[in-house]
């Protein structure tokens, strides 16, 4: 017997979505703008968040306190990514192998996912001191910062 | 104290890369038909229908609408129900508390999933627009960010991890629903496959598939009526957890909703050594460290031991603790299924219809639903009431 | 059986579009209001669940962002994919199982934020309907035409749905678009789709409802003012337009018989004191009271023409508005039921029907209703 031919309906996903960034990450996006770093520290447990959000999660308790965290922190994390990722930023697939890194920032209790760059990704180990690159004009957004890079103290 | 309530029947697609010979529905109907056989049932019996699937992987809102047909939902309570990777194993609480409530006799439950259809990296993508979104690598470059901090505190080899993943694609061969099965595979095929985020290979990881699993429970006099050996729910946990990966303190090392989960259902069912007093676990293992870190969370070896369980092969079939002789995640993965697969796969056991991947004489059945960074499901299940 | 109480409600504001907060900053806020009106904090919420769909948060697991806000953290949380309303009957039917004691249901949308007409296209099955480039508008059309040509309904009769619901909507604070119209005014809007006009459609709306849930044990004694949940019933329709009976609601009555049935309804047209129902296009709130069993099959028209649905009827329809006053999607259902949680307490402000003692809650989802949820609530 003649194998069916069976058929594929495609159909193209072409949707946008405004998303309100709302009062914490408009806070966070203001301060990178500047320059700077801004979490929210819970009034109860102290635990310093990063990304920044209205309500700590341990202890249910709304947060309003903002502080500045350091530019500079370290890998708590690490890979070497070799799978062809399409970075939504571009739209582009990331060229591949890229470091990726949990950062603690000095002064936040939660870490960071971003990308390491500026060395060699054999010689990253966990407790590598890393520091923020921002991007040259900052237009107050996430992809203000670009990437993380090793520092010397 | 929930209300008794038992699984009296299962099936399950042919899980595959691609399903092109069925859509969305059609698939759905393919588990639905075989659940009804295997509980002797017709539609007309089924009193509510819980669907469970990951809706975006396919750009869809409310599939249920589409698929309640081929779920024998239509004019009865129908709706779905999804919290990521967890959704089956969401999917199946929800058709035992339905079958416990008092307001249904007999429920159908059916996760699916045709990720052929859509964009599932796209989808997963779609995280959160503030800010994962623009430093996302998807969930594996994710869980290799965890696992080197699980490798870096208990010094677990690649080889071991190997050692899950040549497990669960042989035990694989044995279910002849399964995705992946790889009678051959051997740990160095999977050192030697493609690295996809350090330490993770392409074997480590679990694939995606096209494919659906239903459950049938029925509530307590039901079930002694319709089933000959009913697969009793005994505990039913879920603990969920904070949204952002950096939220989550060395994530796999501590994994608290797992081990609260875990222990508290453990409690409910009077378990103290659950490697010794469980019969055999299906547990969600999206990547070969994961079912290592699990051992742990699951108090099936003392902390840092996982590594030497497996080496001493305590979960393989002829192990003390057989885990996931289905072949697991690992082997067959259609996301809004998967979860579903765990509980059919453990009610299976328990029924005594595991055929070629039967474990003998199982009386107890544990579960287990793995989701988002770090939410976790533990259901048990037992032969006895 | 157990019996389970509604001990708290909240409401955020509706609005066209909350550009100033994000979803989890929105349901932080009526997660707060709705224990703060249950007298109970989060430490005695057991369960969770949320409402809510991806497609238009426009994200994948919308329920991730809401864990810490909702205080599902080392908690059960479930997510369903839909209506506010089978979210609380979820919640509800998990307490009678006797799984939790209590429980707080909360569903959230932001019409504002995505494409909302376009959306409800990737509602219909992608293989046939989606691809005919039907939406939620296109299938009421569709729907409303049937209905109307069936039964001899008018648009005038439709319009004065719109004028009746939009006045009523004036004495609810929490209202998108209150207003007092003439049902002229509805007939010469704007044409959307024949026989729809652009005042006879719900406008987009943003917003999130909150309920807390407990069992008869945890509510007596502790709750001020428990609303008892007397009947629940839900029921889905065919998905192919084609294969439905448009002008009828075939899963409505069989879900509303069913919710009629546990609470021991014989008459629900004299017995409930108050209907609030989800009219995404006027046509809807005459139909779905046919639906309801609350007049014959035909004469849903001349239920709202002789004022029996008005606030001062025998059969208040909608005193908060409806979503006609602006109710988000899936959200609707659930802000039904808490607008009939009010009315049974006797604290619905300046829209109280006067002595309510039982009332329905009704949410629908899926194009032209194709499923519906009714809940019946009674003091």
């Amino acid at each position: 017997m003649k194998e069916e031919e069976l058929i594929r309906v495609p159909i193209p996903m072409n949707l946008q979505w405004n998303y309100a960034a709302g009062h914490s990450f408009s806070r966070f996006f203001r301060g990178l703008k500047e320059g700077r770093i801004l979490a929210v520290k819970c009034p109860q447990c102290g635990r310093v968040y990063l990304p920044p959000r209205p309500v700590c999660g341990n202890c249910f308790a709304e947060m309003q306190e903002w502080v500045e965290v350091s530019r500079r922190g370290t890998v708590r994390a690490f890979t070497a990514v070799h799978l062809p990722f399409l970075d939504p930023s571009t739209g582009q697939p990331r060229a591949v192998p890229f470091g990726m890194a949990l950062i603690q920032l000095d002064g936040a209790d939660t870490t960071l996912n971003h990308y390491l760059e500026g060395i060699e990704l054999a010689k990253v180990r966990i407790g590598l001191r890393v520091e923020a690159v921002f991007r040259q004009e900052r237009q107050g957004a996430i992809s203000d910062l670009v990437y993380f890079k090793p520092v010397e103290e | 104290m929930t209300k008794n309530a038992a699984i009296i029947g299962t099936g399950q697609t042919r899980h595959a890369r691609r399903r092109d010979d069925v859509n969305q529905c059609e698939l759905v109907n393919e588990a639905v038909v075989r659940a009804l056989a295997d509980a002797e049932l017709h539609p007309q019996d089924i009193d509510a229908v819980v669907l469970t699937n990951m809706e975006l992987f396919e750009g869809r809102a409310l599939p249920d609408l589409w698929c309640a047909e081929g779920a024998a939902g239509y004019l009865k309570h129908c709706f779905k129900i999804a919290t990521g990777g967890t959704s089956g194993t969401s999917g199946a609480m929800a058709g035992y508390y339905h079958a416990a409530s008092g307001l249904f006799d007999t429920v159908l439950v059916v996760g699916f999933e045709k990720h052929s259809e859509g964009q599932t990296t796209g989808g997963m993508a779609l995280t959160d627009p503030m800010w994962d979104r623009h430093v996302a690598s998807a969930a594996i470059g994710n869980f290799a960010l965890s696992i080197s901090q699980y490798i870096a505190a208990r010094g677990v080899t690649p080889e071991q991890a190997a050692k899950v993943a040549v497990k669960a694609r042989r035990n694989a061969c044995n279910n002849p629903y399964a995705h992946l099965q790889m009678p051959e595979i051997t740990v160095s095929d999977v050192l030697r496959s493609d690295l996809l985020a350090d330490p993770i290979h392409r074997l480590d990881m679990c694939p995606t598939s096209d494919g659906a699993c239903a459950l049938i429970y029925a509530s307590e006099e039901k079930a002694r009526k319709l089933s000959p050996r009913p697969a009793w729910v005994k505990a039913a946990v879920t603990r969920h957890d904070q949204p952002y990966i950096g939220d989550l303190e060395n994530r796999l090392l501590t994994m608290r909703t797992l081990r609260d989960a875990a222990r508290t259902a453990y409690q409910q069912v009077g378990i103290r050594d659950p490697l010794r007093e469980l019969d055999v676990a299906e547990i969600y293992e999206p990547v070969t460290y994961a079912e290592l870190a699990w051992y742990e969370a699951l108090g099936f070896c003392p902390e840092g031991e996982a590594g030497r369980l497996i080496d001493e092969g305590m979960t393989e079939m002829t192990g003390l603790l057989p885990v996931n002789p289905s072949g697991g995640v690992l082997s067959t993965n259609p996301v809004g299924a998967s979860g579903v697969i765990r509980t059919a796969e453990a009610a299976l056991q328990i029924h005594g219809r595991g055929g070629k991947r039967q474990v003998p004489d199982v009386k107890t059945a544990l579960v287990t639903g793995y989701g988002v960074y770090s939410w976790s499901d533990v259901m048990i299940l037992s032969s006895e009431l | 059986m157990q019996k389970v109480a509604i001990i708290g409600v909240a409401q955020t504001k509706y609005e066209a579009a909350k550009t100033g907060q994000n979803i989890p900053e929105m349901v932080s806020g009526v997660v707060r209001d709705a224990l703060r009106d249950a007298g109970i904090t989060i430490q005695q919420i057991d369960n969770v669940v949320t409402a809510s769909v991806d497609l238009w948060d426009g994200k994948t697991a919308s329920n991730v962002y809401l864990t810490e806000v909702a205080g599902a953290v080392m908690k059960p949380e479930a997510r369903v994919a839909g209506d506010g309303l089978l979210a609380a009957s979820y919640a509800h039917l998990q307490i009678l199982a006797g799984a939790y004691n209590t429980a707080l249901v909360v569903a959230h949308c932001k019409g504002s934020e995505g494409a909302q007409m376009a959306l409800t296209n990737w509602m219909f099955d992608p293989v046939y309907q989606q691809t005919l480039g039907l939406d939620y508008l296109s299938a009421a059309a569709l729907q409303a035409c049937c209905y109307l040509d069936t039964y001899g309904i008018s648009p005038e009769q439709c319009a004065r749905v719109v004028v009746k619901n939009r006045r009523n909507a004036r004495r609810n604070p929490l209202a998108q678009a209150p207003a007092e119209l003439t049902v002229e005014d509805v007939l010469n809007s704007r044409l959307l789709a024949d026989p729809i006009h652009e005042l006879d459609a719900a406008p987009v709306s943003d917003g999130a409802c909150a309920l807390i849930l407990a069992s008869e044990e945890t509510a007596r004694g502790r709750s001020p003012h428990p609303v008892w949940i007397r009947g629940v019933g839900s029921s889905v329709d065919a998905h192919y337009l084609g294969d439905r009976e448009l002008a009828d609601c075939q899963a409505l009555t069989v879900a509303a018989q069913k919710a009629y049935r546990m609470a021991g309804l014989r008459d629900p047209r004299q017995e409930l004191d108050l209907a609030e129902v989800s009219e995404a296009f006027s046509y809807q709130e005459l139909l779905w009271t046919e639906g309801l069993g609350l007049c014959p099959r035909g004469q849903g028209g001349q239920l709202v023409e002789e004022g029996i649905t008005a606030r001062d009827g025998t059969l208040p329809v909608n005193p908060s508005g409806g979503m006609l006053a602006g109710n988000p999607l899936f959200v609707a259902g659930l802000t039904r039921l808490a607008e009939a949680t009010l009315q049974v307490r006797g604290e619905a402000g300046e829209r109280q029907i006067r002595n309510a003692q039982t009332a329905l809650a009704h949410g629908t989802q899926g194009p032209g209703g194709q499923a519906h949820a009714v809940m019946i609530v009674g003091a």
